[in-house]
C-alpha cells in the first residue's frame, strides 16, 4: 500500500513560490514596482490591519456579500423548488429565466444603479440577482433529477402540498441546491468587487481600486490576499453548513 | 370462506400510449382479495402485476373497471406500498424513516416514534435506528420499507417484489421476517411476485397471471397451516406438486414441448 503523504505536503508548493518570490525580489531580479516582495506586501497588510481600514472596509464587504446572498438565494430556492415540482410553474417561468439568466451580470450594473440608486441597496439586489440564478435553476434540476421512487413513496405515504415539498422535494433537491449555492456565492464575491470598484467609497473592492489609484502596490497585493482568503474561508464554511444540512450523504 | 371482502376488482383494464401505440396492460382482471389474508399474485415479468399494484396504491389511474378498497374508517391510510428497489428515503434516518407514513397521517410525535421503535426492532435494525439508508446493506433497507409500511397500519399493505433485489440467502430471511410479522398481525397483504417458491411460501391465495395484458389465468389456496416456517415448507410433499401446478399454469416448458410439431 501507498503511504500517506504527510499532512503538511498541500502547503509546499505554495510556501515555495513564496521563498523564490522573496528571492528574486530581493535580488531586484523582478521588476518590485509591480511585484513587490512577499514580506513588504504583509508589511503592508499588517499596516491596513492595525489602523482599522482593513477591517472596515472587509465588514463592509461581508455585510453586502451576505445581505444580497440571503435576498438572493431565499427565492431562488423557493420559486426553483415550485419549477420544479409544477409544470405550469416551470413553463410560465422558464422563458423568462433564459432570457435574462445569460446576460452578464456585470451589465446590468448600471441598470440598477438606475433604478435603487447607488447606496447599499443596490448593492444588495445586484449581488442578489447574481446568486438568485444558479441557485434557482439547481433547485429546479435538483427535483427534476429525484429519484423517482422517492416521489411515488410520498404520495404513497399521503404526502400532499407543503407536506411534500418539505419532506420529498426540497431534502430531495438539496445536495444539488448545495452546488448552486457555492456557485452563487464565487459569484457574490465577484460582484461585490465589481459593484465596489465602480460605485462605493468603501469595502474591499474600493480598496485595491483606490491602492492602484494611488499607486500604493503592497496594498493592492494585500487586498487581493484577503480576497483569497475570505473565498477559500467562505466556501469551507458551506461545505461544514452542508455536513450539517445534508447529512445522508455519503462522502469521502 | 366468512372473511369480508376488503378489495373488490371488476373489469379492470389498463392501456398505456407509448409511442408505439397503445399498449394493453391488464386487460379485465376480476379479483377479490378478503381481510386479513395474503394474496400473492404471480405472473411473468410484463404481464401488468407490477401495474396492477400500482393502480391500487393510487400511483396509476385506470382505463377501465372498478377498483374498490373498503375502508373500515378513522383516517388510516388506504395503502402503504413496498417497491422493489430500494424506497427508503436517503435524508431521513432509518427511525423517522419507519415513521414517515404516521407522521404524513399527523400521528403525533412521542405516538409515533413509539410504534417505530416497535417495527424497527421486529426487523432487527435496533441498533441502526438513527442510522440514514447510505449506511445500511439492500437486505437492511428493504426492512426499512417493510417496517415503514407495517407501521403505517394502512387499510391494505401492497410489495411489489419486494426481495427480487435480494440475494437468495438475504432473500429466504426477509420472507421469513415477513411470515412472523403477517402471522401477528393478519394485515392484509397483496403481494406480487415472479417466483413461485415465494408465493407459496407466503400466500393464503395464489393468483396466476397470463403474460401481457394481464388477466387472472387461476387462483390456487395455499394448503400449508400456519406459522409457517421458510425452510421447513420445503420438505412437505405437498410443497412440489404445488409448485408443478403453477408452473403448468403458467405454460412453463410448453412452447418446448410443442416446438417439435410446428
Amino acid at each position: 500500500m501507498p503511504r500517506r503523504p504527510p499532512r503538511g505536503l498541500p502547503l509546499l508548493s505554495p510556501l515555495l513560490i513564496l521563498a523564490v518570490w522573496e528571492g528574486l525580489a530581493r535580488a531586484r531580479l523582478i521588476d518590485v514596482r509591480f511585484f513587490p516582495a512577499p514580506t513588504a506586501i504583509l508589511a503592508a497588510a499588517w499596516g491596513t490591519a492595525q489602523s482599522g481600514e482593513l477591517w472596515a472596509d472587509l465588514g463592509i464587504s461581508l455585510e453586502r456579500i451576505g445581505v444580497g446572498f440571503v435576498l438572493g438565494t431565499l427565492p431562488a430556492i423557493v420559486l426553483g423548488v415550485l419549477m420544479g415540482l409544477i409544470p405550469l410553474v416551470r413553463m410560465t417561468c422558464m422563458p423568462v429565466v433564459s432570457a435574462i439568466y445569460p446576460i452578464p451580470k456585470s451589465a446590468i450594473l448600471p441598470l440598477i444603479m438606475l433604478i435603487f440608486g447607488i447606496g447599499e441597496l443596490a448593492k444588495w439586489v445586484f449581488i442578489a440577482i447574481g446568486v438568485f440564478f444558479p441557485v434557482l435553476i439547481n433547485a429546479m434540476v435538483g427535483v427534476l433529477t429525484i429519484d423517482r421512487i422517492y416521489m411515488d413513496v410520498g404520495r404513497n405515504y399521503g404526502a400532499r402540498g407543503l407536506n411534500f415539498l418539505l419532506t420529498i422535494a426540497l431534502p430531495g433537491a438539496l445536495p444539488v441546491i448545495f452546488a448552486g449555492i457555492k456557485l452563487g456565492f464565487g459569484l457574490a464575491l465577484i460582484l461585490v468587487i465589481i459593484a465596489e470598484i465602480v460605485a462605493s467609497r468603501a469595502g474591499l473592492g474600493f480598496l485595491i481600486w483606490n491602492a492602484w489609484q494611488i499607486f500604493d502596490v503592497e496594498k493592492l497585493y494585500s487586498g487581493l490576499i484577503v480576497i483569497g482568503i475570505l473565498g477559500y474561508l467562505s466556501s469551507e464554511a458551506i461545505d461544514a453548513l452542508e455536513r450539517v444540512v445534508v447529512p445522508w450523504r455519503p462522502r469521502a | 370462506m366468512t372473511a369480508e371482502l376488503k378489495i373488490c376488482i371488476r373489469g379492470l383494464r389498463k392501456d398505456f400510449a407509448t409511442r408505439f401505440g397503445r399498449v394493453e396492460a391488464l386487460g379485465s382482471v376480476d379479483l377479490d382479495v378478503r381481510e386479513g389474508e395474503l394474496y400473492v399474485l404471480v405472473g411473468p415479468s410484463g404481464c401488468g402485476k407490477s401495474t396492477l399494484l400500482r393502480i391500487l396504491a393510487g400511483l396509476e389511474g385506470t382505463t377501465a373497471g372498478t377498483v374498490e378498497i373498503r375502508r373500515s374508517g378513522g383516517r388510516r391510510a388506504p395503502t402503504a406500498m413496498v417497491f422493489q428497489e430500494p424506497s427508503a428515503l436517503p435524508w431521513l434516518t432509518v427511525r423517522s424513516n419507519v415513521a414517515y407514513g404516521l407522521r404524513m397521517q399527523g400521528v403525533e410525535a412521542a405516538r409515533r416514534d413509539s410504534i417505530a421503535a416497535r417495527y424497527i426492532e421486529k426487523v432487527g435494525l435496533a441498533r441502526f435506528a438513527g442510522a440514514y439508508p447510505y449506511q445500511l446493506s439492500g437486505g437492511m433497507k428493504q426492512r426499512v420499507s417493510v417496517a415503514r409500511a407495517f407501521a403505517s397500519d394502512p387499510e391494505i399493505l401492497l410489495m411489489d417484489e419486494p426481495f427480487g433485489s435480494l440475494d437468495e440467502l438475504t432473500r429466504l430471511a426477509l420472507q421469513d421476517e415477513l411470515l412472523w410479522l403477517f402471522e401477528e398481525t393478519h394485515k392484509t397483504i397483496v403481494f406480487v411476485t415472479h417466483s413461485i417458491d415465494e408465493a407459496l411460501t407466503l400466500g393464503d391465495r395464489v393468483a396466476v397471471m397470463s403474460p401481457a395484458p394481464g388477466r387472472i389465468l387461476s387462483t390456487i389456496d395455499v394448503p400449508f397451516p400456519r406459522p409457517r416456517r421458510v425452510i421447513a415448507l420445503r420438505e412437505d410433499p405437498e410443497y412440489g406438486r404445488h409448485v408443478a401446478r403453477i408452473w403448468n399454469l403458467l405454460g412453463v416448458g410448453r412452447e418446448r414441448d410443442a416446438a417439435p410439431s410446428a
